[in-house]
């Protein structure tokens, strides 16, 4: 009984889900090739946030990305990321970014979790800042990734001078009002 | 040589920049053609792929190279007058050769920006030998990125049209009208 009162004492504290405005929301990136940046995204990912300033330690957040909805803009080298050495996205359709550790950083909030990415978990440290008008909330933030570390594009894409090892995740969430 | 044109031949620079850019578009071409090969080949052998995306850094880079030489040619031309055609040569032939001239000049801008054009549309941004990224002219769209690959290729055939007409003239003033006109782009002319 105690131990029941007790689970739904913590599950009461914790902050709401927020309602995503997914056409709203992005979730993209800029890699590097042939020394030019250019930008990519995902078309399909689910946020499952419960985030609140004043509840940090309660906060959590669960983002699931449909590999295969990446996008570049390009169809010859969508069909490159999609495939082998690359995401693999027919082995590994989904991967996942998790976090409970949320810290405030400057004017927002540093959260370090794991990226779940093909056959490995990976640490990732995700900056961001959160606006509430009242209505609505907006979270703007980012990740460096190292796709070496992340075991993309290894053997023959290796070479950083023709496919950059820096990728920058950028993410926009904004909730419904 | 002198650096600057003379009334009887093109000075230094604007030989240097006349070979130079001919120069530069033949390597054009055979990147381009190199590139085309590699995408064909990629079928079947995936690192096809890597050599593509080296040998379109190369030509677009080169590209950019020919389009900040064919300002400087054209700022050049500004302050420096060519030397006058030849007095014996008919009008109407003054007319072709200007004509000629001016679509080559045009040519010189309007190959590298539909380039430029076409990879800011196809989301692979230019870097000028990956030391400085070019800004992106327009937003990615597939559709307006194979329409300018076509205008882009379309160009360079009327280049290539130009460019026979170009040779076939300078050596008809070489060979037939005995003119000199030839010898005045030529380094190894005496003055």
């Amino acid at each position: 009984m105690a131990a029941l009162a007790l689970s739904s004492l913590v599950h009461a504290a914790e902050p709401d889900r927020w309602e995503i405005d997914a056409p709203n929301s992005t979730l993209g990136f800029v890699a590097e090739q042939a020394g030019a940046k250019f930008s990519g995204r995902f078309e399909v990912f689910d946020a499952h946030v419960r985030f609140d300033p004043q509840q940090l330690a309660q906060s959590s957040a669960i983002v699931t990305i449909a590999m295969s909805s990446v996008t570049t803009y390009e169809d010859e080298r969508d069909g490159i990321v999609k495939g082998t050495g690359w995401f693999e996205v027919d082995r590994f359709p989904q991967a996942k970014f998790e976090t409970r550790d949320f810290r405030p950083a400057g004017d927002g909030f540093i959260a370090d979790g794991t990226l779940q990415l093909l056959e490995g978990v990976h640490p990732v440290r995700f900056e961001f800042t959160v606006v509430d008008d009242g209505s609505a909330r907006r979270l703007e933030g980012h990740a460096e990734l190292d796709r070496i570390a992340l075991g993309l594009g290894l053997g023959e894409w290796e070479d950083p001078a023709w496919i950059g090892r820096a990728v920058r995740v950028n993410v926009v969430l904004v909730t419904l009002p | 040589m002198r650096l600057s044109n003379s009334t009887a031949r093109f000075g230094a620079v604007a030989q240097g920049l006349h070979w130079l850019i001919a120069a530069l578009i033949i390597v054009q071409y055979f990147l381009a053609e190199l590139a085309e090969e590699a995408g064909a080949a990629r079928r079947t052998d995936p690192s096809a792929a890597l050599d593509q995306l080296m040998l379109m850094a190369r030509h677009k880079s080169f590209g950019i190279t020919i389009l900040a030489l064919a300002i400087l040619r054209l700022s050049w031309r500004a302050v420096n007058q060519p030397p006058p055609w030849p007095a014996a040569m008919p009008s109407w032939q003054v007319r072709v050769a200007r004509t000629t001239h001016w679509l080559f000049y045009g040519l010189l801008f309007a190959i590298p920006i539909t380039g430029w054009l076409a990879s800011s549309a196809k989301n692979y941004p230019v870097s000028w030998f990956g030391l400085i990224q070019l800004p992106d002219l327009v937003a990615p769209d597939k559709g307006l990125a194979h329409d300018l690959e076509e205008v882009h290729e379309i160009l360079f055939n009327v280049l290539v049209v130009l460019a026979a007409i170009h040779v076939a003239a300078a050596l008809k003033h070489q060979f037939i009208d005995k003119d000199g006109v030839l010898m005045r782009m030529v380094p190894w002319s005496r003055d």
